[in-house]
């Protein structure tokens, strides 16, 4: 395999100038539209002249030298107790996990290390600055539940290099909302095929990453009316706002895209994050299609755990409750990832409601697809209209429980959804 | 009882059947990523697991699901070969 992995990696002069000028191309772009701030200018930056020198390593050297830069960027593009910090915290968790202890302890340890981080987050006793807790729960705080997983199955010490490529990631630096990359995914990805068809894939989903992030930057600024009774004085302009505040999450899938994308120049072939969600036709199509890494996280470390363990007992019954299982743990690491922003009670009503409506429904659709198998699908006229009036459907109700879910409590989203009629 | 290829033309033919109807299996090499393209979501891949345990008397665990064994049709290949032999 490693044989394979090496010749995907061979060099071409004219391969490379190619990516070279795209990337050249799409820093101008970054440059000229001010894109996401002076941090990711500068991350975009170091990525994409790291990859000019990755590229030309001998492959053994490749992903050493990814993590060194990663590594050092940390205390360059941070302030520099933050990133001294980090590489400490990253350092004491491979520690942990390197022990040459049995795999139960060093989950119980791993366990004890976040409870400790979670602790003086709220109550601040390590002194380390405000800036090192978002960044280190976006690095570690779901990352280290899938690595932890996973290294039940890895046989002797866990390599460092692989641990400091999955946790130090150029972009999380400046991009704290991260996909959640699957180190067995991100392992078995590596260098799978010819490296100039990954990184011009890479190449592709950063160009479709900026042009999501520019076309929410016209949504926010152009066409999102303000969230406040006063302008929400019809029912055209309530439309408007639930679906404009959907849409917004175009910022999110855009980042994604570009994280995933500068992922791909150094080889790791890693699966798209966002398929056409916007264009789902049912609530189980929706949640399969958008934010695909959180959707697979759960079904590796929920669903197939609880299925497995209860399928004995009916198929069905094991999905329905292990659906259950995968809604009530998202709305919990949902909360989770809040805290690592801001140390104060994570959960609301809206949150509660948005997960809650949102499992019950898919579980409704994993019921009803149980009984009906796939079937071709039918090119007739009857057939794509009823598939569009599907994805209009599903579109209008995404909406609608998307700006419930935005909204700071169940009273301002009532207030909202109904002042034009009262106001 | 399987060799490799009747291994792979079974799971072929199964995917083919539940979650790709009216595919040609010439669109569906040995190589090809499955559960890293979208192909087999959690459901299939379920169904296709309980395929693989009746059809070749194998006990697959949670952990075994992962992209790791069913990714591509050679890795199922695979590790179903290296489950038999470890019966």
């Amino acid at each position: 395999m490693s044989d394979a992995r090496s010749a995907a990696a061979s060099r071409r002069v004219g391969g490379f100038l190619l990516l070279a000028a795209q990337l050249a191309l799409l820093l101008g772009v970054f440059h000229v539209f001010e894109l996401e701030g002076r941090t990711f200018r500068f991350v975009a930056a170091a990525a994409f002249g790291a990859f000019a020198l990755h590229y030309w390593l001998p492959f053994r050297w490749k992903e050493p030298f990814l993590v060194l830069v990663s590594m050092a960027a940390a205390p360059l593009l941070l302030q520099p107790a933050t990133g001294y910090a980090l590489l400490l915290a990253g350092t004491g968790l491979f520690l942990i996990c390197a022990l040459p202890a049995p795999y139960r302890v060093r989950v119980a340890l791993a366990s004890a290390y976040f409870t400790v981080a979670i602790a003086a987050r709220g109550l601040g006793f390590l002194g380390v600055p405000e800036q090192f807790w978002p960044v280190f729960g976006g690095i570690f705080g779901l990352r280290a539940l899938g690595y932890l997983y996973d290294l039940q199955r890895v046989k002797g010490r866990p390599d460092p290099v692989a641990f400091g490529a999955y946790f130090f990631q150029l972009p999380n630096y400046c991009f704290l909302f991260y996909p959640v990359v699957d180190y067995e995914t991100m392992r078995k990805t590596w260098y799978r095929r010819d490296i100039h068809a990954i990184a011009q894939e890479g190449v592709q989903w950063i160009t479709r990453g900026v042009v999501q992030l520019l076309l929410y930057r016209l949504l926010y600024h152009e066409l999102l009316p303000p969230s406040t009774p006063d302008a929400i004085a019809s029912p055209a302009k309530l439309v408007q706002v639930i679906v404009v505040t959907y849409l917004l999450y175009l910022r999110l899938s855009g980042q994604f895209h570009i994280i995933v994308g500068m992922l791909h120049l150094f080889g790791y072939d890693l699966p798209e994050t966002h398929r056409r969600y916007l264009l789902a036709s049912s609530l189980t199509d929706f949640w399969r299609r958008i934010n695909i890494y959180w959707k697979d996280f759960m079904v590796k470390l929920v669903y197939f755990p609880v299925v497995f363990r209860l399928r004995r007992s009916g198929d069905l019954r094991a999905q329905i409750v292990a659906t259950v299982a995968v809604f009530s743990v998202t709305w919990l690491l949902h909360g989770y990832v809040k805290y690592w922003w801001s140390p104060s009670w994570p959960f609301n009503v809206p949150d509660a409601l948005f997960w809650g409506v949102l499992g019950l429904l898919v579980i409704v659709n994993v019921v009803l697809e149980s009984r009906s198998p796939r079937a071709r699908s039918s090119p007739g006229l009857g057939a794509r209209l009823l598939h569009g009036a599907k994805v209009a459907a599903t579109f209008a109700f995404i909406s609608f429980l998307w700006y419930l879910w935005q909204r700071p409590t169940l009273g301002d989203w009532l207030e909202l959804i109904t002042w034009w009629q009262i106001g | 009882m399987f060799d490799s290829d009747a291994i792979k033309d079974a799971i072929r033919s199964h995917i083919l059947t539940e979650v790709l109807p009216g595919e040609s299996a010439s669109n569906l090499p040995d190589d090809m990523p499955l559960r890293t393209s979208g192909v087999l979501d959690s459901m299939a891949t379920l169904k296709l697991v309980s395929f693989v345990e009746d059809t070749f008397g194998i006990t697959v665990e949670a952990h075994e699901a992962g992209v790791e064994n069913f990714d591509r049709i050679d890795d199922m290949a695979s590790f179903i070969q290296g489950k038999r032999e470890d019966r």
